[in-house]
């Protein structure tokens, strides 16, 4: 994450201390004890955050703000004032800038506060990235549906092999089916008879009823599969701010895994509008779903990254990305090579051969059908693609994974009467 | 004034806070003259906003009393309420004592 912040303050004192604390807190501090040269020099070396004092000689922060809002509307800037006058901080606020802090400065308050703008400035950077990505490939249409059908002719016979060879791979990677077989061998050639018995060693039956355990995973999705596809759901109609708060419960859930590789996974904060709008949803199902996608993010990511979750409301749905930093899986395939992304709802499709048992999941290439199927059951989609996050120019285009999901609104005359699909 | 906790609330290390506080030091003349000249004039509006300033860095290095007397007469400044003289002999006195604190402070550490 770029950590650099531009600090406008006139008073030298003050803004020592608060280079003192920011730089503390890991921050790269530049601090401007005016703002024509805090101008100069954001003109030339843009920060995700900035702080500025109100209250300044020459130009004020609010001329600052306005100077700021004309070269990046969408820039995260923390006013830090010494009127508590409400009029004042509405003014202010109306400015469209992030925080407002009142003097004197408390440190904790100060670091949360900053730690949240550095967050927002994260978020609004990758929405940026996300939306010149859909220009582009609305641009790009065409021509991209064109190259992506010949790609797909050209490497038919690769895909279909790999396939194969993920069926292959699933059913005789370490703990399962395949173990049962090779189990099952050994003890038909080495197990004694006594007495009309078979004598079976100890540690192998303790492994044969371990792979049964893994064996019965398996079926016991494929029966979930089946029990989507035919079941009927009942639905329950939730407002869009009860469907962030169960993801957020999600996110909290699997916060043990995210250890695992030292990561985070950042959820975008609610809006008003998200009490007012409603989606139809069967809460274990889309829990179920959600932890299938944020988990694989997980596993899939580079360590000491974050993934990405932004909610937002569409005119007629409710849209979930997903955005994460993929490892580079095997030589040559970062995240999700285009002739893939269909395939990737495919059962038993895999990209990376890697078991991560320390994730805790099968890992047998069935999580995304079972998701797209708990999707598409809610009258949703998902789609999952590579974007080029170009956003960060201090920086080399970095290669995302971003998983989309997306939700109708319950329009007002269906509230609550949708009951099964 | 205990520096120590001063600097435990301002999550700074005790050097890193009197460093700040040799600086202010250093600045109290011009604050200081910033302020009486801004009074002697009659220029209300520059006496408001040097008892601003003064406030402002008062409040962060946790000098209260100082900082309370500066508001005082940002207050008396703006109009909002009545001239009393006894306000800037306060503040004479409260900068004598800051100067007087760090001496002492410099003293006991040889």
């Amino acid at each position: 994450m770029d950590k650099r912040i531009l600090v406008i303050e006139d008073e030298e004192i003050i803004a020592e201390y608060y280079k003192k604390i920011l730089q503390n807190a890991g921050y790269e501090v530049a601090i401007f004890y005016n703002g024509n040269d805090a101008l100069q020099y954001y003109r030339q070396f843009h920060c995700p955050v900035v702080v500025t004092d109100l209250e300044m000689p020459q130009m004020s922060g609010e001329e600052v703000i306005g100077n700021i809002k004309e070269i990046d509307d969408d820039q995260v800037i923390v006013v830090v004032t010494s009127y508590y006058d409400p009029a004042t901080i509405i003014n202010i606020m109306k400015k469209n800038v992030y925080d407002y802090i009142v003097k004197p400065i408390e440190p904790v308050e100060f670091g949360a506060t900053i730690k949240r703008a550095f967050e927002s400035a994260e978020y609004r950077k990758m929405k940026k990235a996300l939306e010149q990505e859909r220009i582009l490939k609305l641009e790009r249409q065409i021509e991209w549906f064109n190259w992506h059908e010949s790609i797909i002719q050209r490497n038919y016979d690769r895909v279909d092999r790999e396939l194969f060879s993920n069926l292959h791979e699933s059913f005789n990677q370490g703990a399962g089916f395949g173990s049962l077989l090779t189990l099952i061998r050994l003890i038909a050639s080495m197990a004694k008879k006594s007495n009309g018995n078979y004598v079976i060693d100890e540690q192998m039956f303790e492994l044969i009823k371990k792979n049964a355990d893994v064996a019965e995973k398996i079926l016991n999705i494929f029966s979930e599969l089946v029990i989507i596809m035919n079941r009927t759901f009942e639905f329950e109609k939730v407002s869009v701010m009860e469907l962030h708060s169960l993801l957020r419960m999600i996110i909290a859930e699997i916060e043990k895994y995210a250890g695992i590789k030292k990561m985070k996974i950042a959820l975008s904060e609610q809006k008003p509008p998200y009490k007012s709008a409603y989606v139809n949803i069967e809460s274990d199902y889309i829990k179920k779903a959600f932890h299938e996608i944020f988990m694989n993010a997980l596993k899939f990511s580079k360590p000491s990254t974050a993934v990405m979750v932004f909610v937002d409301m569409k005119t007629e749905g409710v849209e979930i990305l997903i955005i994460n930093t993929p490892e580079i899986i095997r030589e040559g395939v970062v995240g999700i090579p285009v002739e893939y992304e269909n395939l990737l709802f495919e059962p038993f499709f895999r990209i990376a051969k890697v078991v991560y048992e320390e994730f805790e999941t099968s890992d047998y290439g069935l999580g995304l059908t079972l998701v797209e199927k708990i999707v598409r059951k809610h009258g949703g989609s998902i789609s999952i693609a590579n974007i080029l996050d170009s956003s960060d120019i201090s920086r080399a285009s970095e290669t995302k994974v971003c998983v989309r999901v997306w939700l109708p609104l319950a329009s007002e005359a269906s509230r609550g009467e949708r009951k099964g699909a | 004034m205990d520096f120590k906790k001063a600097a435990e609330s301002m999550q700074l290390p005790l050097d890193d806070y009197l460093s700040l506080v040799q600086k202010f030091l250093e600045r109290l003349p011009q604050y200081r003259e910033g302020i009486f000249s801004a009074k002697n004039s009659g220029d209300m509006k520059r006496l408001a906003a040097e008892a601003h300033k003064l406030k402002g860095v008062a409040l962060n290095l946790r000098f209260e009393e100082l900082a309370e007397c500066a508001k005082k007469i940002e207050i008396i400044a703006k109009g909002e309420a009545q001239i009393a003289d006894d306000v800037f002999g306060m503040l004479e006195h409260l900068i004598m004592e800051i100067k007087q604190l760090m001496l002492a402070k410099e003293n006991r550490d040889g």
